[in-house]
């Protein structure tokens, strides 16, 4: 990676202008080092991706990121903010959005519904907003239908589009490929790429299929055992050997 | 001074007699995940069923107190078969709202078909001096048994099998699922365990104290504090918290008075869930 | 039935039954005012009560059947709004109205202190919490620090403060009130705020919904009623005492209407409250020994065979179209 006048030489933006800063964290379950000593930085208006195999700590990175876990040591800084100590709820307000591993969304309620609580109680006209949101999805057709009607596919969709609905700038979404079709997979892939290109969103995703990470991703990110093992584009870390060994166990 | 370990040595009488009801509670709860909402009423039927016995067959009460276990024991059992099975482990809601619907059918039924009079155990074996007071060889003697009953509930839970795959199921219901543990015969028998020693207890009870069909009430109420003290699913928790529990309350109600002391218990609950909801010994556990 | 066939029933249901839900409407609420000019003031009363268990169990749900946080202890705000109503309309002389509606303040307020320590607990012992509550409640009630308040365990004598007619209309009004904003609540996007809480609250967490301050502000608003409502009926009963207050039976009702008519539906507990008054009265009249035994049976017999209540039953079937306004 080059070293230009506004990066420092791990070729990260310097003063904080990642939007997103993880700081050695370090996560433990009980005797288990889920984390160990992690630091990642993620560019705004990129999309970049996390992988390794299973175990590895990916969904514990999104948890600490996203408040779930307290990191056991460390910093996460959003948009040059230290956000490690805030409630899940109070880091989603400040602009991030995940989506979870097995799909959380709410299959009790409507998909317009399933919106309609990401919603911002001040906000006018919500509504409008979570029908542009369901267009966008391509899920117009079934507002009214109960959320656990979806197939896998179109809940994935909405569980993403649902944090678009508070206006997430960054979105951690974890697996997002898993368990749909390849059609599904491929508009999913075209509506993050949009959002990144025209709205300037940040995404950070988890993806077990090599293809997507290598085909649609800024920079890719391996963890192995709860540590970093490489970083890099994909064409560096797919070449990287310590990431060959843990893949192909060499 | 003398009157405090007075008041001490009721209280681990009578906790320990509270107790073995906490276990019953805190032995459902750790297996199926559910609250007992019916457990008070096992408690006061266990009561009852001691009562009669010693009143129409003229049972020596601490005989008729196990004949209570076996009878609220397959009181449990039934009402598993029929009922409770079918709300384990779905959404919690419905097996609080149903044991709570069993609870109210249970205490009205007593109600009744006993009536609300008080009534008690006429047992006597008279009583010791003790520091210059006295305290009545019953509530030794239940004491005793409670005891017992207590060291065999650990025992067979630590060295037999069966035992071990309720300690088992009770860390990991799923854990015990997927190694081959049959669960629905588990919760079975942890229901009619905790109705077991909820109907012991009910009996040791009745040789104690009035009885009277709305006492379940307050008996599950005891159960819920000393089951918070010791943490939800914790047998010697549940047992360290009846003797806590009773304590507190002789302890009270030498110095305030009874009334007060009949709100130590719900009082307890809320503290201990609020500032440490894993009990006072307890680890921490996640709850539904 | 197949889903085509269920589809179309609800949308025939909207175009054509729409125009006949709102003339029924129009006619029930004209019939329920002019009530007392045509039947016995006995049957006027039991309306009464029924306006009364709408409101409790209307009440009851937007807690519970939304949020999914079981109030085991409904009585509090009730027995709250009761004694705050009584002591401020007999003991200071406020005018009634004045006095019914800070019953519910009160009882309001109570449910934001007490909610905002007992909301932090999460499942069972949320419930556990909120029994011990109301057991603890009554006995609080007559300490001798409260008896100045509370008059302990002689509790008050209202002398009648209004006319049966006005507490009728009253408690029509209140009843009518409480399914009103229950409706705004469910149709809204706090509605969908606590409706996500109850399906997964983790989950609500994470899209930004403060997940406690949503369920303190249901539990307030849920107080509110049942505050306002108890004082009017209080009122009615004409005294107040520790155990009537905090009664174990008046906490259970809420939960059998709610459960018979549909928890977390709009209709479900106005249904569930109609239904109960009348099997009440009946059952009051035939068999009073029974009674609270056949109550107990039914709670169970609901969870068992009609676990989510006759309105979600008639959802799930398509013979009632499936939004939230019903
Ligand atoms: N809540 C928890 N309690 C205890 N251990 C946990 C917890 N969450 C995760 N772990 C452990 O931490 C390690 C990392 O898990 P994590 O879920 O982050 O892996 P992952 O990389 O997302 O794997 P996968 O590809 O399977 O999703 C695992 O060993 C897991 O068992
Ligand atoms: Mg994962």
């Amino acid at each position: 990676m080059m070293i230009s006048v506004d990066r420092d030489e791990e070729g990260r933006l310097k003063d904080g202008k990642n939007v997103l800063e993880v700081q050695n964290v370090t996560k433990e379950f009980g005797s288990l080092v889920a984390l160990n000593n992690v630091s990642i930085w993620i560019e705004e208006g990129k999309i970049t991706g996390l992988i390794g195999p299973n175990g590895a700590g990916k969904t514990t990175l999104f948890n600490v990121i996203t408040g779930q876990f307290r990191a056991d040591k460390g910093k996460v800084f959003f948009r040059g903010k230290d956000i490690t100590k805030l409630k899940p709820y109070q880091i989603a307000r400040r602009g991030i959005g995940r989506t979870w591993q097995v799909i959380r969304i709410f299959p009790n309620m409507t998909v317009l519904e399933n919106l309609m609580t990401a919603a911002n109680l001040r906000e006018r006209n919500a509504g409008e907003k979570a029908l542009e949101l369901l267009e966008l999805a391509g899920l117009v057709a079934e507002k009214d239908s109960y959320a656990g009607e979806l197939s896998t596919g179109q809940q994935k969709f909405l569980e993403l589009v649902r944090i678009l609905m508070f206006d997430a700038d960054v979105m951690l979404l974890d697996e997002v490929a898993a368990g749909i079709n390849p059609t599904e997979q491929l508009a999913a892939l075209e509506l993050i790429h949009n959002l990144c290109d025209q709205k300037g969103k940040t995404f950070f995703i988890v993806e077990h299929d090599m293809d997507v990470i290598m085909g649609h991703c800024d920079k890719v990110i391996c963890l192995n055992f709860g540590e970093k093992i490489a970083e890099g584009t994909p064409k560096e870390v797919q070449n990287n050997e310590k990431v060959i060994r843990v893949y192909f166990g060499a | 001074m003398e009157l405090l370990i007075i008041a001490l040595v009721e209280g681990i009488l009578l906790g320990s007699v509270y107790g073995l009801g906490a276990m019953g509670l805190s032995l459902i709860f750790g297996i199926m995940r559910i609250i007992n909402l019916v457990h008070g009423e096992f408690l006061m039927l266990g009561a009852f069923t001691c009562f009669w016995l010693w009143f129409l067959l003229g049972m020596n009460p601490i005989g008729a107190t196990f004949v209570a276990m076996l009878v609220i024991a397959a009181l449990a059992a039934f009402l598993y078969k029929v009922a409770i099975f079918r709300v384990v482990g779905k959404f919690p809601l419905l097996s609080r709202v149903l044991t709570f619907g069993l609870a109210i059918f249970l205490w009205n039924f007593s109600e009744f078909a006993f009536g609300s009079t008080f009534r008690s155990v006429n047992y006597p074996t008279g009583s010791i001096g003790f520091l210059g007071s006295y305290l009545s060889v019953n509530k030794i003697i239940c004491f005793v048994v409670a005891l017992i009953i207590a060291g065999v509930l650990f025992a067979s839970l630590k060295w037999t099998r069966i035992g071990k795959a309720l300690r088992a199921a009770s860390q990991n219901p799923r854990v015990a699922l997927i190694s081959g543990i049959n669960i629905h015969r588990i919760r079975l028998l942890s229901y009619a365990m905790g109705g077991a020693l909820a109907g012991i207890a009910g009996g040791l009870i009745a040789i104690q104290w009035a009885i009277y069909p709305s006492i379940g009430q307050i008996l599950i109420l005891k159960c819920f504090a000393m089951v918070a003290l010791g943490g939800l699913g914790s047998l010697p928790g549940a047992l360290l918290g009846g003797v806590f529990l009773g304590i507190a309350e002789s302890v009270g109600t030498m110095y305030w008075g009874a009334t007060i002391a009949g709100v130590i218990a719900p009082l307890t609950v809320i503290a201990v869930f609020i500032f440490r909801p894993q009990g006072l010994w307890g680890v921490v556990e996640r709850v539904d | 039935m197949n889903k085509s066939d269920k589809l179309r029933l609800a949308e025939k249901f909207k175009t054509d039954k729409r125009l006949w839900l709102y003339a029924i409407a129009v006619i029930v609420v004209a019939l329920l005012i002019a009530l007392p000019r045509i039947v016995s003031p006995y049957l006027c009363s039991v309306v009464f009560l029924m306006f009364i268990y709408i409101a409790y169990a209307e009440a009851w749900n937007i807690m519970t059947g939304f949020t999914g946080y079981i109030n085991f202890g409904f009585s509090v705000f009730a027995g709250i709004g009761g004694y705050a109503s009584a002591i401020l309309i007999i003991d200071h002389g406020i005018w009634w109205p004045v006095g019914w509606l800070l019953g519910g303040v009160f009882a309001s307020i109570g449910a934001l202190i007490l909610g905002s320590f007992m909301l932090r607990l999460r499942g069972s012992y949320f419930a556990i919490g909120m029994l011990c509550l109301l057991l603890a409640a009554p006995v609080l009630a007559t300490t001798e620090y409260l008896i100045p308040l509370t008059h302990g365990g002689y509790g008050f004598q209202f002398v009648q403060p209004v006319s049966d007619l006005t507490m009728y209309y009253s408690a029509f009004f209140i009843s009518a009130a409480t399914v009103f904003v229950a409706y705004k609540i469910i149709t809204s996007s706090f509605g969908a705020k606590l409706l996500a809480i109850r399906e997964d609250e983790e989950g609500a967490g994470s899209i930004g919904i403060n997940t406690t301050k949503e369920k303190i502000s249901a539990f307030a608003i849920s107080g509110f009623f049942a505050g306002l409502a108890a004082s009017v009926f209080f009122a009615f009963q004409n005294y107040i005492d520790p155990s009537s207050a905090f009664s174990a039976w008046y906490n259970s009702l809420p939960i059998i209407m709610v459960l018979l008519g549909g928890i977390g539906t709009l209709w479900g507990p106005v249904v569930g409250a109609v239904i109960m008054t009348f099997v009440e009265e009946f059952f009051w009249s035939v068999l009073p020994e029974t009674y609270f035994m056949a109550c107990g049976a039914v709670i169970v017999l609901l969870v068992l065979l009609l676990p989510g209540g006759i309105i979600t039953w008639f959802k799930s079937r398509g013979i009632l179209p499936r939004t939230r306004a019903i």
